[in-house]
């Protein structure tokens, strides 16, 4: 028995801090979410924090900027890496692609943050590529340029995002893609497949799971986190995770508590795509994929 | 003296696996074979010997002294796996000499010995390289002079050469001979190769789901079976079924003397087919001949039984399927069995 | 040209795009719209993010500071539940795995958000320890993960052999156990360490300004600041998360380079 628990000890400390630091903080904040501040004496359970929350147009149209910007990004990002981990698997059959593996974690180690500012240089209205139509004569003044970055409709993010995840996700399939036997095209055309059939019914579905998993994973990041659409975003509307913090820090109960509910909501959606993305990831071990 | 002894070892894995309360006494320098289809548990044993695992009950001695509760790095065996588990962030020099690292030799002279190990089993002069350098072959005998080194007090080999082709396992299997008769280390081997364990041993426990059903040198274990299960283990084909009344053998091909005394009752006779002769006073038909390797396997059927006979003589080669042919069996130490 | 490589080419132009507009507005003194190429190299943006009043080295080392006491904590307490969950079995196995792995998923604001009350009664808000305390969570399941792994891929029987041979149980893990995990657990540590490093957010609400990390230092400049400074300071940010990534990686592919063996399972 002693055997057993000396077992359990190993897991403890890293159970402790995650359990404190993480769930504890969940809690907290799911308590003061229904109003609960003991320490200022409030130790009442109220829903009008959650009332406040629905009912307001900012949050609903800050909930529509947020979707939008995380499924189009979730989007554009797995069309782009899956295309990338394609042709990295097609060029990897006649050369070593590995100086291209390090080329495509580079925007991997870029911080979100000064990614987010470097598409503001690149693309803003006197941004790089402002200045090259000027002199290409397509546009006469920056205000001609269009407006994509700090816009409202959140192009801008979704620029970042593409740039930022879409190695991410070619990263996470392409181990998946390398894995699989050059005979299977070999095998294939002597089927008579072409490399569109064979992509399309060999290696796409070989992939799924793993695609699933990478994108889910870039759908609830996009969606919760802060640092790009706070350098991105404008000031109305801005994206649940920025206009959360911006409650808190305002300062009043009221408004903290009502931080929380948005911040709970978060946590649910990705604690229930997390959970999807798990079985799958699941699912492709033990099919062998991954 | 007895070197090794195991009382009463016993382990369980829930309902999927029991090893039976085993007993064996090994003598020093002794090799015995631990040998059983897979899944009967020589493996369990094996571990169990070397402290891998704990017992649920039983203990091990080791010349006389109580060894069940110590540790595996305290009991100075060795052991050699399937796979040869060599460290690949070390040379093959300090690979072998990892162990006496661990008794705390001092390096130079620790590399110095495991020089000269390696050169016992013909790798002089690899030292240097790394293990991925080797071939799995070379590898394999990296692992055994990684155990050698430790002058161990009993060297353990858990089916060491399954994994290697077999001009490579023959070769390995000689060298292991060689190197037990100069060392004569005690040592206890896990197989499921019968031609490797009667190769090697000096006795073979063999092992049928969970229990030691017979031990005993080799010929003796395959001129007499203890048991059915055992007969057919070991590769017999022919079981008639006679029976003992008083001092005679009843066969289906006549009658027997009985030259110890036997209980009365119904048995099967076992007959190798090595022993049955194609001369006798048996009329029978040939029924099918298969060409193999070393021998022809020929089927005759005599007096309603088919008799399976084995032989790589002219006259074996001569047979053709519908020959009418005699032959002759054995006719003293019959072996037979209960059902 | 093949197709493919023609794609590829396309792809890692576009990726590398983005770096361009920004080294050539640190470098460029004024980038006044229209100019494509500033006149000349200046070097003011570089001068003031480097100027000793600007504090930029201290928010540097800071970072690290708190990146590495991050890293050490999360490897101290990361390795052995990774062993115990690979190694052992454990009751409610699964659940473990999922309570540890789960701040993959929810992000880490909303923790820190919830228990900023509690850090601050408590007197760890303003303070580099309750700092330190809120990038665990997000950067730990990553270490456990790589631990995991790399114990997955290890062959138990490996140990058996060096328990055979007499190592004791410190000298297993010292001798077989550690240089085999070491490879893979440097995806763990350098993701620990970017993580950390990139926190912005938490940062701000528990460090409440007077832990000043990097981004603390820099982003206010972000936001309609000098470009050419703001490009610098990202290049900066930029160039250390990057310079941590190959020397850590980098270290170690030398390092293995002369024992390769090592090396089959890990790149």
């Amino acid at each position: 028995m002693w055997h057993r628990t000396k077992d359990y000890l190993l897991v403890l400390p890293a159970l402790v801090l995650t359990g404190v630091l993480f769930f504890g903080g969940l809690i907290d904040g799911l308590f003061k979410s229904f109003g609960y501040f003991p320490a200022v004496g409030t130790s009442t359970f109220s829903l009008q924090a959650y009332q406040e929350v629905m009912t307001s147009s900012l949050f609903a149209d800050s909930l529509d900027l947020t979707v939008r910007v995380a499924i189009l990004s979730t989007s554009s990002a797995t069309i782009l890496g899956v295309g990338a981990a394609l042709a990295l698997y097609f060029m990897a059959r006649r050369t070593s692609a590995r100086w291209l593996l390090r080329l495509f974690q580079l925007p991997l180690t870029i911080p979100h943050l000064a990614a987010g500012y470097f598409m503001i240089l690149l693309l803003s209205q006197s941004g790089l590529i402002a200045r090259v139509s000027y002199a290409l004569g397509w546009i006469d003044m920056p205000s001609e340029f269009p407006v994509v970055v700090n816009d409202r409709f959140g192009l801008g993010m979704i620029l970042t995002y593409s740039w930022k995840e879409a190695p991410f996700i070619a990263l996470l399939v392409y181990p998946v893609l390398a894995r699989i036997h050059d005979n299977w095209l070999d095998a294939a055309k002597v089927y008579g497949a072409t490399t569109t059939h064979y992509i399309w019914h060999v290696l796409l579905p070989a992939i799924r799971p793993a695609v699933i998993t990478a994108s889910l994973i870039v759908f609830i990041y996009t969606l919760s986190s802060f640092e790009v659409p706070y350098l991105l975003g404008v000031t109305y509307p801005s994206t649940l995770p920025v206009y959360a913090f911006q409650l808190y820090t305002s300062g009043s109960f009221a408004d903290r508590s009502e931080a929380l509910v948005i911040m709970w909501l978060l946590t649910t959606v990705a604690l229930v795509v997390g959970l999807v993305a798990y079985r799958f990831y699941r699912k492709s071990y033990e099919r062998g994929w991954e | 003296m007895s070197g090794f002894e195991i009382k009463n070892l016993s382990k369980s894995y829930g309902e999927d696996f029991t090893l039976a309360p085993v007993s064996l006494t090994i003598q020093s320098g002794e090799f015995v074979t631990l040998l059983g289809p897979s899944g009967c548990g020589k493996t369990t044993l094996l571990k169990l010997v070397a402290g891998l695992i704990a017992p649920d009950g039983g203990e091990v001695y080791q010349q006389g002294k109580e060894l069940t509760s110590v540790p595996s790095e305290n009991r100075q065996f060795a052991m050699m796996f399937q796979q040869p588990h060599l460290f690949p962030h070390m040379t093959i020099a300090e690979n072998v000499a990892f162990g006496l690292r661990m008794r705390k030799v001092a390096k130079k002279e620790r590399l110095k010995k495991a020089e000269e190990v390696l050169a016992e089993v013909g790798l002089g002069g690899y030292g240097k390289r790394y293990p991925y350098e080797l071939s799995g072959g070379q590898q394999q005998r990296v692992s055994l002079a990684r155990a050698l080194v430790i002058e161990p007090t009993l060297l353990l080999l858990d089916e060491p050469f399954s994994a290697l082709d077999p001009l490579l396992k023959v070769e390995m299997q000689q060298l292991v001979k060689t190197v037990h008769q100069q060392t004569g280390v005690t040592t206890i081997c896990v197989t499921h190769d019968q031609e490797e364990a009667f190769y090697l041993s000096d006795r073979i426990a063999l092992m049928q789901t969970g229990e030691v059903v017979q031990v005993a040198d080799p010929q003796t274990l395959y001129r007499s079976p203890a048991t059915l299960a055992v007969a057919k283990f070991l590769g017999y084909k022919n079981f008639i079924p006679v029976k003992v009344e008083q001092d005679s053998i009843v066969t289906p091909f006549g009658t027997y003397a009985a030259t110890i005394s036997i209980e009365s009752g119904k048995y099967q006779w076992a007959i190798p087919s090595e022993a049955i002769s194609l001369k006798g006073s048996l009329q029978g038909l040939v029924n099918e001949v298969v060409h193999h390797k070393g021998y022809i396997e020929t089927v005759v059927e005599v007096e309603g039984h088919e008799l399976t006979v084995r032989k790589l003589t002219p006259d074996a080669q001569a047979l053709r399927v519908g020959d009418s042919i005699t032959i002759g069996l054995p006719d003293e130490d019959l072996v037979l069995l209960r059902e | 040209m093949r197709r493919s490589s023609f794609y590829l080419l396309l792809i890692g132009l576009i990726f590398a795009l983005p770096f361009v507009p920004a080294l050539i507005a640190s470098f460029g003194g004024v980038w006044r719209f229209p100019t494509i190429i500033p006149d000349g190299i200046n070097l003011r943006a570089w001068e003031s993010v480097f100027s000793p009043s600007s504090r930029t080295l201290s928010a540097i080392f800071l970072s690290l500071w708190i990146a590495f006491c991050v890293t050490v904590i999360n490897l101290m307490v990361g390795i052995p539940a990774a062993y115990a969950l690979t190694r052992k079995k454990l009751r409610f196995q699964s659940g473990i795995e999922a309570v540890l792995l789960a701040p993959i998923f929810v992000p880490a604001l909303a923790a820190v958000m919830g228990i900023h009350l509690t850090f601050l009664r408590l007197g760890l808000t303003e303070t580099v320890i309750g700092v330190i305390l809120v990038h665990l969570a997000p950067s730990m399941p990553y270490v456990i993960r790589a631990a995991m792994i790399s114990f997955q891929t290890m062959n138990e029987e490996a140990e058996d052999a060096a328990k055979m041979l007499g190592a004791t149980k410190s000298q297993r893990f010292y001798h077989v156990i550690l240089p085999h995990l070491i490879p893979g657990l440097t995806a763990g540590v350098v993701l620990s360490m970017l993580i950390s490093l990139s926190q912005y957010s938490v940062t701000l609400l528990i460090g409440a300004g007077q832990v000043i990390t990097l981004p603390i230092l820099f982003v206010p400049f972000l936001n309609g600041g000098d470009p050419a400074i703001g490009s610098a300071y990202t290049l900066v940010f930029s160039a250390v998360a990057l310079a941590l990534v190959l020397l850590l990686d980098g270290g170690l592919r030398s390092y293995y380079a002369t024992r390769k063996g090592g090396c089959h399972e890990w790149i």
